[in-house]
């Protein structure tokens, strides 16, 4: 630099000019627009996120139950909530034609129609399918012209004595047994089995000696039948089904208890994601910090839609430790110590921010100089504590019929970060006379963390079914922070803000239990 | 109570949120910090803005300051300068000055200590903003021609060559005032 510089220099740094017109600023006009902008704001980006969270559960749950619905109104016509008349008119309804069923039971003893019936095809009679409920008369005319399929009538009276005679009745039906129309039967026993809309009820062994009489079942007893799931299938004919407005049969899958109970623990890991700017301004510290592995645990219930959805929520707990690092100049003033040492009150940058720290650093021997000027290199240490909840889908594209089910997740992850503790690891100086001894008096503050953050959850995962009711399984969740764990916001608006975010890989293996099972 | 103990006093109660703490910030180091604004302005209202941005900046930041690191006019200078050079990065106003050498016999440094500083800061202020800026932050500021580069995104033989071109230009017009002065005193 050379003289003409350096006159420019010395003379625009003296700070010691006279105030005038032309270098004072128009104080009215620049500090009430400073006051403005330092003004606290109210901080509406805790209540944004909230709401962003809510409605994103609120959407994944409609979308969830709007799935649900659909994969089962579109195999079954949703019935109507009978009224107690109605009740009665199916009651009627039913005895009848199991009054029918029952004469031509006797007819096929006589002649030998069930050989030809039973040759006939079921498809036959695709009105029944469409008349509900069953018109008596077309039962009735059915029955007479032998187009009843073997299906449908026993083809000798000798099967019905060794299959037993099967009345039927949807629960939407509650069957009761006129007493102006007893149904007489020679057959060695007649099961019962009505339908619920939780299932079916066990067969129910009403008589069990010839030429014995049903008699009527008061409505209020209906409720009162014990409810267990039965399978029917390969007891009630098709047409018989339609005929007797049988509800379709249940996927295998829905038989069980829909909610799931799932234990897991395994590893995941922190990624910070620091924005460059808060980088920068950390950058002057030569800042440095780790990412790094922790474990988890959780607690997670899914609820099973049908065979390839589910809903799952749950509680996980994450333990992560960090480091970080940073040097400052600081000064050792001999003349001032304490007992061979100088106290200190230090901000030690942190990914979540400054964070004030007390230490000493101690004398080990006689220095020359009052004042000693140290490079001094601090190494932090951070626990950090997590509580998250993710509310999300699981998607089983192969269904859960198999004993190994590959699956996907999408899920909303509501974090509360409980507590950060930071702890001085290390402090180097760069001289060997003056050295940090851990006293355990050092206090380092909890920096102004964001608690409650949010996440956005992609996963894939793999369960084994060892027993019908408890599984197995290995997860992988990568997460995305959707917003910051600590911010400051930039006072440029057009500038990215101080913030550290945190994306996370999880691993985990699982023990899955089916409730109820 | 020094200098530096009574920075940090302010800037303590300023922490808390004490209105008036930040108000006596702001006197104390008004006129210092709009001093480093006019220079990289063009003109006072200019230098107004970059003040206001530059101290409400400084204001967020208080908590990043390190009284071990160094005085706190210094940092708010290196803030001010930061706040300058952000708007003029924003404004689009750095623009490489492609100006041809400017022929001047001498760089006459007694006729520059003659000049008085508002006449100087009026020389600056109507430099090229290209040469205004990197004339300020090398031979005013202190910046390297590495840290000048990389702060306005240039190469570093630019930067050396538009510090000559403003060195040049700002001779020259101190031989234009300096004969100009001569023709209407005699």
């Amino acid at each position: 630099m050379d003289r003409f510089d350096e006159i420019w220099k010395n003379r625009f740094n003296d700070s010691k000019l006279p105030a005038e017109e032309w270098n004072s600023p128009d104080d009215d006009m620049v500090w009430n627009e400073i006051a403005a902008g330092i003004a606290p704001k109210k901080d509406k980006r805790k209540h944004l996120f909230f709401w962003w969270g809510l409605g994103t559960v609120v959407i994944l749950i409609v979308f969830a139950l709007l799935l649900g619905k659909n994969s089962t109104s579109s195999t079954e016509p949703k019935p109507e909530k009978p009224t107690k008349q109605m009740q009665l008119s199916t009651v009627e309804n039913t005895t009848n034609k199991l009054t029918e069923l029952n004469k031509n039971t006797t007819k096929s003893k006589e002649s030998p129609t069930g050989k030809v019936i039973a040759q006939t095809n079921k498809d036959a009679f695709p009105k029944l399918a469409t008349q509900m409920p069953v018109n008596r008369e077309t039962v009735k005319q059915l029955a007479r012209n032998g187009n009843m399929p073997a299906r449908v009538l026993p083809e000798t009276t000798q099967e019905i004595t060794t299959k037993n005679t099967t009345l039927l009745n949807s629960s939407k039906e509650a069957m009761i047994l006129k007493t102006e129309a007893p149904i007489k039967k020679t057959t060695s026993a007649l099961t019962l089995k009505q339908a619920s809309t939780t299932g079916f009820l066990k067969s129910q062994e009403v008589l069990k000696s010839t030429n014995t009489e049903l008699t009527p079942m008061k409505l209020d007893r209906i409720s009162s039948l014990a409810l267990a799931p039965v399978s029917y299938e390969d007891e009630v004919p098709p047409v018989l089904r339609e005929a007797f407005n049988f509800p379709e049969l249940l996927p295998t899958s829905n038989k069980s208890n829909p909610f799931r109970l799932a234990f897991s623990a395994g590893m995941i890991y922190w990624k910070h994601r620091i924005s460059d700017q808060y980088t920068s301004d950390l950058a002057a510290f030569d800042f440095n910090y780790t990412d790094n592995y922790a474990w988890q645990a959780n607690v997670q219930l899914s609820y099973a839609f049908n065979a390839y959805l589910s809903a799952f929520t749950g509680i996980q707990y994450e333990q992560v430790r960090s480091a970080s690092g940073h040097n400052s100049n600081l000064k050792y003033d001999v003349l001032n110590e304490q007992d061979a040492s100088n106290a200190y009150t230090q901000n030690l940058a942190t990914p979540y921010g400054l964070s004030e720290a007390n230490f000493r650093l101690n004398r080990q021997r006689a220095v020359n100089g009052d004042e000693i000027d140290l490079l001094v290199d601090f190494e932090s240490r951070h626990l950090i504590h997590n509580w998250s909840m993710p509310i999300g889908l699981q998607v089983f594209p192969l269904g859960k019929n198999s004993k190994w089910k590959p699956y996907t997740s999408v899920a909303l992850g509501v974090n509360y970060l409980a507590k950060i503790t930071n702890t001085i690891h290390q402090i180097g100086s760069s001289h060997d006379a003056i050295q940090y001894e851990n006293s355990g008096s050092e206090s380092f503050a909890q920096p102004d963390i964001q608690n409650w953050h949010f996440d956005l959850r992609l996963g894939l995962g793999l369960s084994y079914e060892v027993f019908p009711s408890l599984s197995v399984g290995m997860n992988y969740d990568w997460s995305r922070g959707l917003n910051p764990i600590y911010q400051v916001e930039n006072i440029n608006p057009e500038q990215q803000n101080y913030e550290t975010r945190i994306d996370r890989h999880h691993l985990s293996i699982s023990i899955i239990k089916t409730l109820g099972n | 109570m020094n200098q530096l103990s009574e920075d940090i006093i302010l800037i303590e109660r300023s922490l808390r949120g004490e209105q008036q703490a930040f108000k006596l910030l702001y006197q104390k180091y008004k006129q210092s910090l709009f001093m480093v604004c006019l220079r990289y302005a063009k003109d006072k209202m200019t230098a107004q803005d970059y003040l206001q941005e530059a101290f409400i900046s400084i204001f967020k930041k208080l908590n990043y300051f390190d009284p071990a690191k160094g005085v706190f006019e210094s940092w708010a200078k290196r803030i001010t300068i930061n706040a300058c050079l952000m708007h003029i990065r924003q404004q689009s106003l750095y623009t490489i000055s492609m100006q041809g050498e400017i022929d001047v016999e001498s760089n006459d440094a007694n006729a520059l200590s003659d000049l008085g500083l508002q006449e100087m800061l009026r020389m600056v202020q109507q430099l090229p903003q290209g040469y205004k800026t990197i004339f300020n932050m090398y031979v005013i500021d202190g910046y390297s021609h590495k840290e000048i580069a990389s702060e306005l995104n240039i190469s570093i033989n630019t930067s050396k060559t538009q510090l000559k071109k403003a060195r040049t230009a700002l001779q020259k017009k101190i031989l234009d005032n300096q004969q100009s002065y001569r023709m209407t005193h005699g």
